[in-house]
C-alpha cells in the first residue's frame, strides 16, 4: 500500500475496490490477492477506456457517449444483461467521502499584535479571572534558548565578518543581475551554459566622476572627519579666491 | 652672435606682439570665431609677402594697417599628402612627400600655409614714412605692419578639443569645456608656429557668463556685458605661439593656500580631489627658484584638469593642462607619485621648455632633458634618493631596450639631407616622430643632461642654468630690444658655448657621443685576482656586434669593495677589449674577526666562511652612479653577488645583484634573499624585487625545493595574525564539535592598515610575486592559490584610512599570475564539458571570483576602476591560457565610449593582443573603427601605440591579416588624419612595422613601366608645389574666400547667440 499512499485518487480507487469486495461478503482478504484484484480491475478499466477512446476517435468525436461504452464492453466479451444484474444488486456499503484536506499555511514570520492577541487568549489559563488584563505578547515573557555561538575570539569574528561581507557582495551582485540587463561571459556557440553573467554596463556621459570620486570608503569614520576638514579648507580657499578675483577686477 | 644664429631662420620678419581675440564660442556647433592681430617688423628691404601658419581654419579677411581685404592665399599641402588613387602604397614616397610638405610650410624656413601679399602702395607708404622719419637710419626695424586676420574654426579635429557630453542634464551642461590639446598653434589660430618666435600676447575671450576662461598670461580685465563675459589676458613675458594655452569651461577653482600665484581649475564636482592633489604645488616652485636662484618669469601659474586631453600633461606658458585622471582623493596612496612628478614636470617647463624654448627641433632634447632633469631633482628631494636612483635606472634600461629592440635614438633631430637616407620613420624631422620614439628619446635626453651635470659639476651646472635664466629675464624687460628676445631660446650649440665660457670644459665630445649619434655601449666585464702581485686583473670588453650598440671611449668608475674598505678608481676605456690591473689594498687574512668598512661609512660584521680565503675582494662594481648610458654584464662569483646584495646599501647595486642572482639558484642564494626580504632597513623596491627573484629561484629549483617559500612565511609573519590564540581556542572548543564547520584557516590577514606606505607597497606586491611560484609539475601549488583566496576572503578595510582598491586589484593580478596552461590537454569545444569537467577546480574558482569582483566593481566602483581593469586582464588570461571561451563581446562592452577611459584602454589593449594572438578579422575591424571614429583622441593614440608594440604581424610574416584590405584600411587612416600629426606618425610607424618601407609584398608588384612614369610625375608635382609661384596660385583660390566677410562673421556670431 505504501506505493499508493501518496496519490489520493489511488487511495480512493483502492477503497472502492475494497468496498466492492466487502459487498460480496469478504471480511478479510490476503494482501497479495487483493493487489492482484486491484491490478486486474485496473487493467480492465484501462482496456475499457482505451476501447472507448478508440471508438470515439473512429467516429471522430472528442467526447465519449454511452454507446461507445456499451460497444467497448461488448468487444471485451462482457454480457450486457449480466451487467444489468449486477447493477440491480442492492448496495449495502458506501464509500465514505474523502476527508477535506486543509491547506497548510506557511508560518508567518514577524507576527505582530493582531494575531498574537488571539493566541494570547488561548494562553490564558482558566484559573485567571476575566477581569484581569490580558497577557502581553508571548515573546515578552517566554524565553527560548538560542544556540548561536557567542564566543568571540579574534579569528571567529574575522571569519564571520568576512563571511558577511562576501555574502553581501554575492547577494548584491545577484540582485543586480536579476534586476539589470546582463550579458553572458561565455561564448557558448548555441549551447546554453548560462551560469556566467556580467551586469551590463551603463555608459555615462561623465564617466570620470564615478571613477575618481571615492565610493568604497563611505563607512569609514576617519575619512568622513577628514572630508569635513578638507571641505572646511576648501570653503576657506574659495573665499580667498573670490576675494582675489574682486581685487583683480 | 645670437642674431647670427637667428639668421639661420629664414623668416623675413620679426613678430613683436600678437593679439588673439576670440569673439564667440559655440559649444553646440563646436566652433570658435575670432580675429588675431600680429605686429610684424620686417627684416628685409623689399618685404612684400607675409607667410603665416594656419590650418583647418576658415580665413575671412586680412587687414594690414587699416587696409581692408588684402589679397591672400591659403594652401595646406599636408591635407593632400596621400591620394587614394595613388596605387603605390609604399612608405618611401609617402615619407618623402611628407617631409617635403612639412618643409613647405615650416615657419623656420620662412614658409607657411597662409600667404599674405602686402599691397604695393602700402609698401611704399611705409617705406616712405620710415625713410622720412629716420633718414639717417637705414635700419628697417622701425617699419611696422599690423596684420589682422578674421578667422573661424569649426569642428576641429585637433588643436582644440571640445568635450561635450551627449545628454542634457544640468551636470553635463556644466561639464562642457574646451581646451588646447598640444603645441600645434596653427591648428586653432593664424600665427607663426615656431618655437623661436617669442612675442608678447594679448588674449581676449568672450564667452557666456557661466563659463570661466583660463589662458596664458595674467588676467588684467574681466568685463560683463549682456550676459557675455570678456576675459582679457596679457602675457608680458614673450612666448612663442605653440605655448599659448587656452581652456574654457565652468571650472571650479582653488587658489594654492601657500602662494596666491598658483591657481588650480577642475571640472564640476571634483573640487575635493583638486584640493588634495594640488596642495603641494608650491613646493616644486620654491625648490626650482631656490635651485636656479631665479624666479619664475610668469606672473602666475594655472593648472587645469580636463577630460580627454591628448596627453597626460601639456605645459603652456604660465599654465598647464592635465588629464583629470591625475586627480586623486586623499585615501588613494599610489596615485601620488605619478601625479606629483607630472605636475613637477609641468612646473619645470615654466623655466626650461616654455619660458626658455628650443631654437629648432634639433634642440628638442636639450629643453626636454633640462625640464626632466629639474623635475627629477625635485622628485629626488620629495621622494628620496632611492626612488630617484630607481627611476634613473629604469629609464636607462628602457632606453637601452628601445635601442636594442626598436630604433636607434639620435637625439639631434637634424633633417635628413638626402631623401635616400630614410631608413626609418623616426629618422626625420622633429614633428614627424612617433610617440614611442619621443618617449624613449625624452628619457635619453634626461640621462644626457644628467651626464653633462656630472661632467661639469652640479654647482657649475646650476650657475649655467642661472645664467641662461638671467639672460632670458633681461629679454622680458619692457624696454628690451626685439633682438634680445633671441636669448629666450637656446640650442645645443649655444648651450655648449655657454658651458665652455663659464667653465674650461668642452662638452662637444660628450654631445657627439650621445646626441649627434645613436647607440649605447654594452660592456662585458670579469675579473681575476692575482695573489702574488696582490692585484685585481679586470677585463672589459665592448660588444659592438649587437643592434644599437656603439663603442664608448672615456672614463669609467670602478668601485672595489675589499676587506679593508671600499676603493674607487677611474679607468679609461680606450679599446673594445681592455685589461686593467687594480692594486688591491687589503691583505688576505684568516679568521680575524674584524668589522668591514663600507662606502657608506658603516662598519659591518660579515660572515666570511663562504669566501675564497685566497681573495680579499668582496665585490666589484662598474660605473656605480650611472654616469654612462650602458648595458652592463659583469661576471663575479655567486658569493660576491650575495655579499653585494646583503651588505651594499646602494639600491642600484642591490638590483644588479638581484638580477645576477637569478642565474645562481642555490640554497645560499635562497638564504640571502630571505634575509634581505626580511630586513626592514632595505628599500621597499629591493624587497619586492627580492620576492620576485626568490620565486624565480624556487621555480628553477622546483625539483629539490623543500619547505614553503620564504616570501610566503614572511608575509604570514608580518601581515597575518599569529595563530597562537587560535590553537588555544581550537583546543577549548573542539568538544562542541562545530569547529570543523567554522574553523578558520591557521592565519588570517590582519585588517588593513596602510599607514606605512612602504609596508603597504610590500603587502600589495608580494602576493603577485608569490603567485608566480610553480611546483615540479609546472603548476602553481594549491597552497599558494588557497593563500591568495584567503587574502581576498579576509580582506577587511573598514578601519583603514586608505582605500584598498589597488590592493584588491593587485590580489586579482596575483590570481592571474597563478594561471598556467600545463595539464590543459583537452581541446574540447564543448563548453559545458569544459566548464564542468575538464577545467581544474582552481581555475574555475578563479573564474568565479573574477566575475564576482567584476560585477561588484560595477556596483561600488574602485578608484579609477582599477579592479575592473585587473579583472579584465585576468579574464583575458583565462581565455588565452586556460582556454575558457570568453565572449569577445565582453571586451567590446568595456571598450565602448562612455566607460571610464582607463577601462576602455585596458579593454582595447586586450583586443589588440587578441588580434596579435588570434588574428581575428572582426576584432581588427573593430579596432580600426575605434581609431578612425572614436571621440576620445587620446584613446585612439594609445591604441595605435599599443598596436605598434603588439602588431598582428611584422614585415614579411605570413598572417591571414597580411592582405591588401588591411593595407588599404591603414593607408586611408593615414590619409584621414591630416591634422593630427601625432597619430599619423604613429600610424606610419605601424605601417612600417607591418609592411616595411617599400611596397608591401602582398600587393601585386606594380607594373614597372607605369610605376616609374607615375613616380616621375608625382615627383614633378611635389617639386612644383614647393616653388610654385604663390601669386599665380592665389588667384583662383582667392575667389573662394574673398566674400563679404563681415556678413559671414555676423551670421556666425548671431547663430552662437
Amino acid at each position: 500500500m505504501d506505493t499508493n499512499c501518496d496519490n489520493p485518487f489511488d487511495i480512493l480507487f483502492e477503497r472502492s475496490l475494497a468496498v466492492i469486495v466487502r459487498e460480496y461478503g469478504f471480511d478479510n482478504i490476503e494482501f497479495s490477492a487483493y493487489h492482484q484484484i486491484l491490478d486486474i480491475s485496473n487493467t480492465i478499466l484501462r482496456r475499457l477506456l482505451l476501447n472507448v477512446k478508440n471508438f470515439m476517435e473512429v467516429q471522430s468525436r472528442t467526447e465519449p457517449c454511452p454507446a461507445d461504452v456499451a460497444r467497448s464492453l461488448q468487444i471485451m466479451n462482457v454480457k450486457l444483461p449480466s451487467l444489468q444484474q449486477t447493477f440491480n444488486h442492492p448496495i449495502k456499503h458506501r464509500l465514505r467521502s474523502p476527508d477535506r484536506q486543509s491547506e497548510t499555511h506557511p508560518m508567518k514570520l514577524f507576527r505582530v499584535t493582531q494575531t498574537t492577541n488571539n493566541s494570547s487568549r488561548k494562553h490564558r489559563p482558566i484559573y485567571i479571572p476575566d477581569f484581569l488584563p490580558e497577557f502581553p505578547d508571548p515573546h515578552t515573557f517566554i524565553s527560548s534558548e538560542t544556540y548561536a555561538d557567542l564566543r568571540k575570539d579574534y579569528p571567529r569574528v574575522r571569519h564571520s565578518l568576512a563571511d558577511q561581507r562576501r555574502a553581501l557582495q554575492r547577494s548584491l551582485v545577484k540582485f543586480k543581475l536579476q534586476t539589470n540587463e546582463k550579458i553572458s561571459v561565455i561564448n557558448s556557440h548555441g549551447t546554453n551554459i548560462n551560469d556566467y553573467y556580467l551586469i551590463k554596463n551603463t555608459t555615462s556621459p561623465l564617466p570620470y566622476l564615478s571613477a575618481l570620486l571615492p565610493q568604497d570608503q563611505m563607512d569609514s569614520e576617519s575619512t568622513e572627519a577628514m572630508e569635513d576638514e578638507t571641505a572646511a579648507n576648501i570653503s576657506h580657499r574659495t573665499k580667498s579666491l573670490s576675494a582675489t578675483d574682486d581685487g583683480e577686477m | 652672435m645670437e642674431l647670427e644664429e637667428l639668421r639661420q631662420v629664414t623668416r623675413s620678419f620679426v613678430l613683436s606682439h600678437q593679439t588673439l581675440c576670440i569673439t564667440g564660442v559655440s559649444f553646440d556647433k563646436r566652433c570658435l570665431v575670432g580675429y588675431t592681430e600680429l605686429t610684424i617688423h620686417p627684416l628685409v628691404k623689399n618685404f612684400n609677402v607675409i607667410k603665416l601658419n594656419a590650418r583647418q581654419l576658415t580665413i575671412y579677411a586680412v587687414t594690414i594697417n587699416g587696409e581692408r581685404n588684402v589679397e591672400f592665399s591659403y594652401d595646406d599641402p599636408n591635407i593632400q599628402i596621400l591620394s587614394d588613387d595613388d596605387p603605390r602604397r609604399d612608405l618611401q614616397s609617402f615619407l618623402k612627400r611628407q617631409q617635403r610638405f612639412s618643409e613647405y610650410v615650416d615657419p623656420d624656413e620662412g614658409n607657411g600655409e597662409l600667404t599674405i601679399f602686402i599691397p604695393l602702395h602700402l609698401q611704399k607708404q611705409v617705406q616712405n614714412s620710415s625713410t622720412t622719419d629716420n633718414v639717417n637710419n637705414s635700419n628697417t626695424s622701425e617699419i611696422v605692419y599690423k596684420v589682422t586676420i578674421d578667422f573661424s574654426l569649426e569642428k576641429p579635429e585637433s588643436g582644440i578639443h571640445f568635450f561635450i557630453p551627449d545628454d542634457d542634464t544640468k551636470l553635463s551642461r556644466l561639464s562642457r569645456h574646451l581646451f588646447t590639446t598640444g603645441h600645434d598653434a596653427r591648428l586653432w589660430f593664424p600665427c607663426v608656429d615656431s618655437y623661436c618666435e617669442p612675442a608678447t600676447w594679448t588674449i581676449e575671450v568672450t564667452v557666456e557668463e557661466s563659463l570661466t576662461v583660463v589662458a596664458s598670461g595674467e588676467l588684467i580685465e574681466c568685463t560683463t556685458n549682456n550676459e557675455l563675459k570678456t576675459y582679457r589676458f596679457y602675457l608680458s613675458t614673450p612666448a612663442p605661439a605653440p605655448f599659448i594655452g587656452l581652456a574654457i569651461g565652468s571650472f571650479e577653482s582653488v587658489v594654492d593656500s601657500n602662494t596666491q600665484e598658483i591657481a588650480n581649475y577642475c571640472l564640476h564636482g571634483l573640487l575635493t580631489l583638486l584640493t588634495n592633489t594640488t596642495s603641494f604645488v608650491h613646493e616644486p616652485l620654491e625648490y626650482y627658484e631656490e635651485l636656479l636662484n631665479a624666479s619664475c618669469q610668469y606672473p602666475n601659474y594655472k593648472q587645469v584638469f580636463v577630460t580627454e586631453p591628448y596627453a597626460e600633461c601639456v605645459p603652456f606658458a604660465s599654465m598647464a593642462i592635465f588629464n583629470v585622471n591625475l586627480l586623486y582623493p586623499s585615501t588613494v596612496i599610489e596615485a601620488t607619485w605619478h601625479a606629483r612628478s607630472q605636475m613637477a614636470f609641468a612646473l619645470a617647463n615654466q623655466f626650461f621648455g616654455c619660458f626658455i624654448t628650443m631654437r629648432s627641433w634639433r634642440d628638442w632634447w636639450l629643453l626636454k632633458g633640462l625640464a626632466l632633469y629639474l623635475a627629477s631633482l625635485y622628485t629626488k628631494r620629495a621622494f628620496g634618493n632611492n626612488e630617484y636612483r630607481y627611476n634613473l635606472n629604469r629609464d636607462m634600461l628602457d632606453v637601452i631596450r628601445y635601442e636594442r629592440e626598436e630604433n636607434p635614438i639620435r637625439l639631434d633631430f637634424a633633417p635628413i639631407k638626402s631623401e635616400s637616407d630614410i631608413t626609418n620613420v623616426n629618422n626625420r624631422r622633429g614633428t614627424m616622430m612617433s610617440s614611442q620614439y619621443l618617449e624613449a628619446a625624452a628619457k635619453k635626453a634626461h640621462l644626457v643632461v644628467r651626464m653633462i651635470d656630472d661632467f661639469i659639476g652640479r654647482e657649475i651646472m646650476m650657475q649655467i642654468l642661472n645664467k641662461l635664466m638671467c639672460l632670458a629675464t633681461t629679454a622680458c624687460l619692457k624696454d628690451a630690444s626685439l633682438s634680445s628676445r633671441s636669448r629666450l631660446h637656446i640650442s645645443s650649440k649655444s648651450f655648449s658655448r655657454v658651458v665652455s665660457t663659464l667653465t674650461t670644459k668642452d662638452i662637444q665630445a660628450l654631445l657627439t657621443q650621445w646626441v649627434y649619434e645613436s647607440g649605447c655601449p654594452r660592456l662585458i666585464g670579469s675579473f681575476t685576482f692575482s695573489r702574488k702581485r696582490n692585484v685585481v686583473e679586470l677585463e672589459l670588453k665592448q660588444d659592438t656586434t649587437i643592434k644599437g650598440s656603439k663603442k664608448f671611449l672615456g672614463s669609467l668608475v670602478i668601485r672595489v669593495q675589499e676587506l679593508e674598505g671600499s676603493f674607487s678608481q677611474t679607468i679609461l676605456l680606450e679599446d673594445s677589449v681592455t685589461k686593467y690591473e687594480l692594486t688591491c689594498h687589503s691583505k688576505v687574512r684568516r679568521n680575524k674577526k674584524k668589522k668591514i668598512p663600507l662606502i657608506s661609512g658603516d662598519e659591518v660584521d660579515m660572515d666570511l666562511n663562504q669566501m675564497d680565503p685566497e681573495c680579499p675582494i668582496l665585490w666589484i662594481r662598474i660605473d656605480p652612479d650611472l654616469k654612462v648610458i650602458r648595458e652592463l654584464q659583469f661576471e663575479q662569483a655567486d658569493y660576491n653577488w650575495q655579499c653585494e646584495l646583503r651588505y651594499e646599501r646602494d639600491i642600484l647595486s642591490q638590483f644588479e645583484a638581484l638580477e645576477a642572482l637569478k642565474r645562481y639558484p642555490s640554497q645560499n642564494t635562497r638564504e640571502t634573499l630571505g634575509t634581505v626580504l626580511d630586513s626592514s632597513h632595505c628599500f621597499y623596491r629591493v624587497r619586492i624585487e627580492c620576492a620576485h627573484v626568490l620565486t624565480h629561484i624556487a621555480n628553477s629549483m622546483a625539483n629539490t625545493w623543500t619547505g614553503t617559500l620564504a616570501t610566503l612565511s614572511f608575509f604570514r609573519r608580518v601581515f597575518m595574525s599569529t595563530n597562537s590564540t587560535l590553537t588555544s581556542t581550537n583546543v577549548t572548543t573542539s568538544s562542541t564539535n562545530n569547529v570543523s564547520l567554522t574553523a578558520p584557516s591557521a592565519n588570517i590577514v590582519r585588517i588593513n592598515d596602510f599607514s606605512n606606505p612602504q609596508m603597504y607597497m610590500i603587502q600589495k606586491t608580494i602576493p603577485q610575486a608569490i603567485a608566480f611560484q610553480r611546483n615540479k609539475d609546472r603548476v602553481c601549488p594549491p597552497e599558494v592559490i588557497n593563500f591568495l583566496f584567503e587574502l581576498i576572503h579576509y580582506n577587511e578595510n573598514s578601519k583603514n584610512r586608505f582605500s584598498d582598491a589597488f590592493y584588491r586589484s593587485s590580489l586579482i593580478d596575483a590570481l592571474g599570475n597563478t594561471l598556467t596552461n600545463v595539464g590543459l590537454t583537452s581541446t574540447t569545444t564543448n563548453v559545458d564539458l569544459l566548464l564542468n569537467h575538464t577545467l581544474d577546480n582552481n581555475t574555475k574558482r578563479i573564474f568565479d571570483e573574477i566575475l564576482l569582483q567584476l560585477n561588484f566593481d560595477k556596483i561600488i566602483p574602485s578608484y579609477g576602476f582599477c579592479v575592473t581593469c585587473s579583472c579584465l586582464k585576468v579574464l583575458h588570461k583565462l581565455y588565452i591560457i586556460s582556454g575558457i571561451p570568453i565572449d569577445i563581446n565582453v571586451f567590446y562592452e568595456y571598450a565602448t565610449y562612455g566607460m571610464f577611459d582607463r577601462v576602455r584602454l585596458t579593454a582595447c589593449e586586450i583586443l589588440v593582443e587578441q588580434i596579435e594572438t588570434r588574428m581575428n578579422q572582426d576584432v581588427f575591424e573593430y579596432i580600426f573603427n575605434l581609431i578612425a571614429n572614436d571621440h576620445d583622441y587620446n584613446l585612439r593614440r594609445k591604441i595605435v601605440q599599443h598596436l605598434c608594440r603588439h602588431p598582428p604581424f611584422r614585415q614579411n610574416q605570413t598572417c591571414s591579416l597580411n592582405n591588401p584590405i588591411t593595407i588599404h584600411r591603414l593607408w586611408s587612416l593615414m590619409k584621414n588624419f591630416s591634422y593630427d600629426n601625432h597619430i599619423r606618425n604613429d600610424l606610419v610607424e605601424l605601417y612600417q612595422i607591418m609592411f616595411g618601407l617599400s611596397r608591401p609584398n602582398c600587393l601585386p608588384p606594380a607594373n614597372e613601366m607605369t610605376d616609374s612614369i607615375l613616380k616621375d610625375e608625382l615627383d614633378d608635382v611635389s617639386d612644383t608645389i614647393v616653388d610654385i609661384d604663390p601669386e599665380r596660385l592665389s588667384y583662383f583660390r582667392l575667389a573662394r574666400y574673398a566674400d563679404d566677410t563681415k556678413a559671414a562673421a555676423n551670421k556666425l556670431a548671431s547663430t552662437i547667440k
